[in-house]
């Protein structure tokens, strides 16, 4: 019963972030809060139990992946059922860094999801790691791959190392 | 020469600054309607199992518990007539959606029902008390209309044979008549208590001032006289505080948590109402629980579980540990391995009185251990159990793909179905 006064704190807090880490899967901020919501409304049927969590934010996150992965296997599945080959372009966020956000949406799945989940979401390597279930070293490897390609992309040289924490 | 680094914490700024969140209320709505779904669909499924083959295999599949007044029988139920002043019957599918027991013959439960209107679900919740483990009685929960603005989600806390708390986000009232009058009681502690009372249930609360759980938690105390909360005067001095609210089947109070100086998972138990707590490491293991560990025993053996994250699987089970001796030491009797099962743990873990010990898996099947949980064995003559609980009775269930079919088992050797509303 106490409880429920933490999960109030933990939702102002964490929202927002978990809105980033779903937006890693989805590549559209809208569907991105839809999946929040959802998670957040899991937990909150399951409030005592996250309460007591050692990491109630990775619970979270965990949900958020599944219910994203789930959506994109059904979206997949209509995609197929009505031969549909072009996606609708995702909103885009207001703000002056346009050309950022366009470029890291024209990454591959694997090279955006772990861009938006250390850079976006500032998760750490091996918890993205864990998220998307791949080794550290992959994610390193990605992360290198996708910084120097948003860097062609936006006439950058590259000067910063991916972040080892 | 722009830094990328740069521009992307600035993008993540814009983005974070572009998201909105919704009102926690909307949240709770959502988390009630997703529940009445799930309801709704579960009692569909039952309405389909219950003309079909289904009942000859529960029948078959549980024992009844003997009862010295008329042996052989089975409970059943069937809701009478309400007490009280005038009462407005719940419309909708009713469904129950929280059981708590005192012992296998008194009970309480909610009963809820929605109607979804154009714009919105209307739900009202009941409250179901048995004495006798077999008539069902409604009665009317706390609320001066008659229905709850909350909807289906008031949260049911058993206090004794009478006395319970029926609790919504924000509002708690308690009884000491099984629900004929109730009092708004307070949900924030007003004192601090040195023991445990019986009958209370004990609660985690993290004193936490920026951060969840990363401080020495407290621990809480629901009194039975009062239904008020109390803190206790001598928590484990240990973080990520993880109790079981009842004491387990071998009488202590089980605390799990993690040591401050070295980050080690810890359970403490008490044996003196919560005066006093011996705190015993554990052995490592692989994964991270998602809540502590959960402690069932008898006074034989004393059992420990923790679920997990494991690919592939929901709740997985991470590891068994035992203690034979009070929990001073414990071995980790079994380990999640690649495919080995039970991957994964639906609930509690049995602990019987024979000595076996019992897991119910999300996956429906039941496996069994004879040997302290080194291996186990599927197990086809007691049926599916769903998700077990432990209740001060002994340990209940409600029997999967039914929403009005539960069992009871007291001893994980004698077991009774029956049906709630």
């Amino acid at each position: 019963m106490a409880d429920q006064e933490w999960f109030a704190r933990l939702y102002r807090s964490y929202y927002r972030q978990l809105v980033l880490a779903a937006y890693a899967l989805t590549s559209d901020l809208g569907e991105a809060e839809e999946i929040a919501q959802e998670a957040f409304a899991i937990a909150y049927t399951r409030r005592a139990r996250v309460a007591s969590a050692e990491h109630p934010e990775a619970w979270l996150r965990t949900v958020a992946v599944n219910l994203a992965r789930r959506r994109w296997r059904r979206r997949s599945m209509l995609d197929r059922i009505l031969l549909r080959t072009e996606p609708p372009p995702p909103a885009e966020p207001a703000g002056d860094h346009l050309d950022l956000h366009r470029a890291i949406q024209a990454l591959g799945d694997e090279h955006r999801a772990v861009v938006v989940l250390h850079h976006l979401a500032d998760l750490p390597v091996d918890e993205v790691a864990s998220i998307l279930d791949i080794p550290v070293g992959t994610v390193k490897s990605r992360l290198a791959r996708a910084r120097a390609a948003l860097g062609a992309a936006l006439g950058h040289t590259m000067i910063a190392e991916v972040d080892h924490a | 020469m722009p830094d990328l680094d740069a521009e992307l914490e600035t993008l993540r700024e814009d983005l974070l600054d572009s998201v909105r969140a919704p009102e926690l209320a909307a949240v709770i709505d959502r988390s009630r309607q997703r529940t009445t779904r799930r309801r709704t669909q579960i009692g569909a499924v039952a309405a389909v199992l219950l003309v079909g083959a289904a009942i000859p295999v529960l029948r078959t599949a549980l024992r009844p518990l003997p009862d010295p007044a008329a042996p052989g029988t089975t409970f059943s139920v069937s809701p009478t007539t309400p007490t009280g002043p005038a009462w407005a019957p719940a419309t909708g599918t009713p469904f129950v959606y929280n059981i708590r027991w005192y012992d296998h013959q008194h009970g309480f439960a909610l009963r809820g029902s929605c109607d979804s209107g154009a714009a919105s679900t209307t739900c009202t919740s009941e409250l179901l008390v048995t004495e006798d483990g077999e008539r069902w009685h409604p009665r009317r929960l706390p609320d001066s209309s008659g229905t709850t603005v909350t909807g289906a989600n008031w949260e049911l806390a058993v206090l004794g044979q009478n006395h319970l708390v029926v609790q919504a986000p924000t509002l708690r009232y308690f009884s000491e008549d099984a629900g004929e009058h109730w009092r708004k009681v307070p949900v924030e502690p007003g004192q601090t208590v040195a023991a445990i009372p019986p009958g209370a249930l004990l609660e985690s609360r993290c004193s936490v001032v920026t951060s969840f759980c990363r401080d020495l938690g407290e621990l809480l105390v629901l009194l039975p006289d009062s239904g008020r909360t109390a803190t206790l005067a001598t928590s484990p001095p240990l973080t990520h505080l993880a109790p079981g609210q009842i004491p387990a089947g071998d009488g202590g109070w089980w605390v799990s948590g993690t040591d401050p100086a070295t980050g080690r998972l810890m359970l403490a138990v008490s044996r003196d109402a919560g005066r006093s707590w011996t705190i015993s490491p554990v052995p490592a293991f692989t994964g991270t629980p998602f809540s502590g560990l959960t402690v069932v025993g008898t006074p034989q053996a004393v059992y420990a579980t923790a679920a997990g994250q494991l690919a592939g699987v929901k709740n997985g089970l991470l590891v068994i540990l035992r203690s034979i001796d009070g929990g001073k030491t414990w071995e980790r009797t079994w380990q999640a391995a690649d495919g080995a099962e039970p991957r994964s743990i639906a609930g509690v873990p049995l602990a019987a009185t024979d000595g076996r010990l019992l897991v119910s898996t999300e996956t429906g099947a039941l496996y069994a251990s004879v040997d302290g949980g080194k291996t186990f064995a599927v197990d086809r003559s007691i049926g599916r159990l769903g998700s077990v609980e432990w209740h001060s009775g002994g340990y209940f269930g409600n029997v999967p793909g039914s929403s009005n079919y539960y069992w009871y088992s007291p001893d994980g050797v004698q077991w009774a179905r029956f049906i709630v509303g």
